[in-house]
């Protein structure tokens, strides 16, 4: 396909009406916000991608570029009429508009090389980026996926949020009682004790496994690994915490589960004033609970 | 260095806050510096974290050194584990900031950048009260809110603070049956964009200030912020900031946390 048969379609999504710094008067006239999102998705950028975004933001805006806390890299102040040409610069890298309005925002995953990781979620972030991202909806709608229960990825502040958690096995008879390393591994005061024989609580318990990294004598162990699904966080003026629906999943269950929260979603999400949506989170509560709001027959 | 985490065998992360020119944002050439960085040192990736920090994994462990003082040289610094994390900061381009506050992040980041802190220390700035950028679930959280005026007197029924593209965002603002303009304090956001659309005096800001919340975290158990002080003036604000983090510095025992001092009862006043 030669370059000038090949035209990109206007985006519905990631042009943001913006300002330009102390010039407020010309609010949205001649320069827009782009939000740009890596198109197959990943969770990092390559050298190619971030030059080219360095020599578009030189070349049709201020040169200037704004992180955004999803993975988004913003390029503000682009002047409209160099709109279409800019993005289809950034196209050519991988790079497209995306992850703004009221739609599926950019995935969030951990990444690969962090030592903390349970599972791994790049990948089966990229495929639930795949199936739904971007996907218009009453309001907007953010997936985060952490490697791991300490959550650096704030799973628990977002629409939906998936934790990757291990199963431990026990094997009481081989804990030593007066070795102390499991006790200082825990990140949880008073989750696991040694002094009275090998003991959980698992009221306490957040299934990281650093317990079983450092046990030195097999005696708690890590079982399957498997995913924590959280429904109904949100951040922002009302603070939710997401809630449990699914205590370990499987990867095929967490898609199954997004699917099903973004279908109940689109059918039961009502306005919440003359302009907007409600948020799933504000669905959530409005129906009594994450199960009610899951297993709502539509 | 223990600004570096490992990342396998003899490799590391580094992690790198953009401070010069600006915070929360990196210009043309800081983005080509840190293409070449990860193209020279790392495994070509570069990736941006939850807190507008940027990490490049996969350094040689002897080479570190040398790639971060190429990334300082481009006006980067080190963002360190145990020390302040990266001051968070909203777009200074959104059309809602009742104050844009990537200068007072820059401000923040810059004087405590080496302070030691007895465990980590996230400080989110919000220039709203959408606050998008967390401040609710931040040890420390500044939201900028504007007081505004309304002087229905003034209005001449143009409709641009009601009606879209620029009217209120969340309806606080409604011109009732005989076009007299009404606000409801309830709704507001308090961010203040109707007084740059209004073309008349009918609303005005009569002030500007910043609600502190205190003790948010994400984590394992995850965290929400109370509300410690409201409307403190602009000027002092960066003050007020400074008075908790010396409280919090002489106070917290190692490894603990701002909620867990608030739980003890050591910001009561």
């Amino acid at each position: 396909m030669s370059e000038k048969e090949f035209r990109l379609e206007p985006p519905k999504v990631g042009i943001i009406k913006g300002v330009q710094p102390k010039d407020i008067e010309v609010v949205g006239e001649g320069v827009v916000n782009v939000r740009l999102r890596a198109k197959p998705y990943s969770n990092s950028y390559t050298p190619e991608q971030l030059e080219k975004v360095a020599e578009v933001a030189e070349e049709y805006a201020s040169g200037k570029v704004h992180l955004s806390p999803r993975h988004n890299l913003e390029i503000p102040e682009v002047r409209s009429g160099s709109l279409m040409k800019a993005l289809q610069e950034l196209f050519s890298v991988g790079l497209q508009a995306g992850g703004s309005g009221t739609s599926v925002r950019n995935v969030y995953t951990c990444p690969d090389y962090c030592p903390n990781r349970v599972k791994s979620v790049r990948e089966l972030g990229a495929i639930v980026s795949e199936l739904f991202g971007d996907m218009p909806l009453p309001n907007k709608l953010t997936i985060s996926f952490a490697a791991c229960p300490s959550a650096c990825s704030r799973p628990y502040h977002v629409d939906v949020g998936i934790v990757g958690v291990v199963r431990l096995d026990l094997h009481q008879e081989k804990c030593r009682k007066d070795c102390p390393s499991c006790v200082e591994a825990c990140p949880i005061e008073g989750a696991i004790s040694v002094e009275n024989g090998l003991r959980i609580d698992w009221q306490k318990c957040v299934n990281c496994g650093r317990c079983a990294w450092v046990c030195k004598e097999g005696a708690v162990e890590i079982g399957k690994t498997g995913f924590r699904v959280l429904i109904g966080g949100k951040e922002g003026r009302d603070v939710f915490f997401a809630q449990e629906y699914l205590d370990f999943a499987d990867s095929f269950e967490v898609i199954e589960a997004i699917d099903r929260a973004i279908r109940q979603y689109k059918k039961l999400a009502r306005k919440r004033d003359r302009r907007k949506y409600e948020r799933l989170g504000e669905l959530v509560r409005r129906l009594g609970g994450v199960e009610a709001f899951m297993d709502q027959k539509i | 260095m223990s600004n570096l985490r490992a990342s396998g065998k003899g490799k590391v992360v580094i992690r790198v806050k953009p401070l010069q020119p600006h915070t929360a944002e990196v210009t043309s050439t800081q983005l080509r510096t840190l293409a070449r960085v990860a193209r020279e040192y790392g495994s070509r990736i570069v990736r941006t974290t939850p807190r507008q920090s940027i990490e490049i994994p996969d350094v040689d462990e002897h080479l570190a050194e040398e790639a971060l003082k190429e990334l300082e040289r481009a006006g980067f610094i080190a963002g360190a584990t145990e020390k302040l994390r990266n001051v968070f900061a909203c777009s200074k381009w959104c059309l809602y900031n009742a104050i844009p506050v990537a200068e007072l992040a820059e401000k923040i980041n810059r004087k405590y950048a080496n302070a030691e802190m007895p465990a980590k220390l996230t400080i989110s700035l919000s220039g709203c009260n959408f606050s998008c950028s967390r401040s609710r679930t931040s040890d420390i959280g500044l939201i900028a809110r504007v007081k505004p005026e309304i002087n229905p007197d003034e209005c001449v029924n143009c409709g641009l603070c009601v009606n879209d593209p620029l009217g209120c965002q969340v309806d606080a603002l409604t011109v009732d049956e005989y076009d007299a303009l009404a606000w409801d304090g309830e709704k507001c956001v308090y961010c203040g964009f109707c007084s740059n659309v209004c073309p008349t005096d009918a609303i005005v800001v009569a002030d500007r200030g910043f609600d502190i919340y205190l003790g948010g975290g994400g984590g394992f158990v995850p965290k929400k912020a109370v509300l410690f002080k409201e409307f403190v003036s602009e000027e002092n604000v960066l003050d007020e900031v400074d008075r908790i983090v010396e409280r919090y510095v002489s106070l917290a025992k190692p490894g603990e946390r701002i909620h867990s001092l608030l739980e003890r009862g050591v910001f009561d006043e």
